[in-house]
């Protein structure tokens, strides 16, 4: 049943990413923003490349020789995606900021330190098992992934906060207001996604397989694919919804 | 990063036309914009100028400055005419741009 709903939040968030950073990619190319760019390009990298990879390197069929090569392109796919957000986030939220651009730069450097550190590890490992151990340098990957999405959330939630102030004002459109609530909620659903299984692992458990770490991964993921959905390809009646409310 | 230049305006008119002195009106202006949810920084002419007669207005009243409304009213229309320029590109901008 875990199983089934792990595959199937999965699914989702590949599926929902996937669209939706494809549709913000030709965005991107028609606005030639750098913002819209990082963005569809962290999210299509994020759950067209590298979480593919991740359910295709677990296969139990695959030889040690291959799956070290799937799960090497994973960490490389999965630090590229969230070395985006770093920056999306810090570009949009904190322009001119000198701590925030200190923090996407730990946060990128932590990342770099997991991805050759941790793909150093993988090329060294004995058998499948030691893969993914909790003394794998690659959980510094994980680690700049909770502290981006913890940023995620709370830019967006603070944001959200302003906007409303500025919808009373009529000085915001309802569309935008709830768009930061669904980032902020991307955000979180994320983190909830990935924290406990790390957290989990790095107290000596293993967090690929612990029921809480697996419900919370399947509902984070959840989450994530219906606020991505609603926040970037509302459907007319959510967007005719929204508007309604704020002109009540 | 600078503030606005139509914050930078609004306080100097405050300054200029109340007893207010420079902290003060400054940090009024600010005390508005964050009860409208806005950065000095990255405030347009348009937006304070909403600010400066919605919210603006009752910040002076309850210090105490005689006929705050009308001449919020009046900042308001002049900060209207202000080229709008603002320090580079806000969160709203971009989300309302990634909503297509």
């Amino acid at each position: 049943m875990l199983d089934a709903l792990l595959l199937l939040s999965t699914a989702a968030f590949i599926l929902a990413g996937t669209v939706i950073g494809i549709r913000l990619l030709l965005l991107a190319a028609r606005t030639r923003e750098l913002p819209d760019f990082i963005v569809g390009f962290s999210l299509f990298d994020l759950s067209a490349v590298a979480y593919p990879l991740i359910l295709y390197g677990n296969l139990g069929a695959l030889q040690l020789a291959n799956a070290k090569l799937v799960m090497t392109a994973s960490l490389v796919a999965l630090a590229l995606g969230w070395a985006g957000v770093f920056f999306f986030t810090q570009r949009v939220f904190r322009p001119g900021e000198s701590w925030a651009l200190a923090l996407a730069l730990s946060g990128v450097a932590m990342l770099g330190y997991g991805l050759i550190a941790g793909a150093a590890y993988i090329q060294a490992a004995p058998d499948r098992a030691s893969l993914q151990s909790a003394h794998s340098p690659a959980l510094w990957i994980e680690l700049a992934a909770i502290l981006v999405y913890s940023w995620t959330a709370i830019e967006g939630f603070r944001c959200w906060g302003q906007a409303r102030r500025r919808l009373a004002l009529g000085l915001a459109d309802p569309l935008v207001v709830n768009r930061f609530l669904l980032w902020g909620t991307i955000g979180a659903a994320s983190l909830l996604s990935v924290a406990p299984s790390l957290l989990i692992t790095l107290a000596g458990g293993d967090g690929t397989q612990h029921v809480v770490a697996r419900l919370s991964t399947a509902i984070g993921g959840f989450a994530a694919s219906v606020a991505l959905q609603f926040a970037f390809l509302p459907p007319a009646a959510y967007r005719r919804w929204l508007t309604r409310s704020a002109t009540a | 990063m600078a503030d606005a230049e139509a914050f930078d305006f609004v306080c100097e008119q405050i300054e200029v036309r109340t007893s207010l002195d420079r902290l003060a009106a400054r940090g009024t202006v600010r005390i508005a914009l964050k009860q409208a949810g806005l950065d000095s920084r990255s405030v347009s002419p348009e937006q304070i100028a909403v600010v400066v007669e919605k919210v603006l207005a009752g910040e002076l009243a309850t210090r105490g400055i005689a006929n705050s409304a009308a001449l919020c009213s009046e900042i308001a229309s002049k900060a209207r005419k202000l080229a709008g320029r603002t320090s580079g590109e806000t969160p709203d901008a971009v989300f309302r741009r990634l909503g297509g």
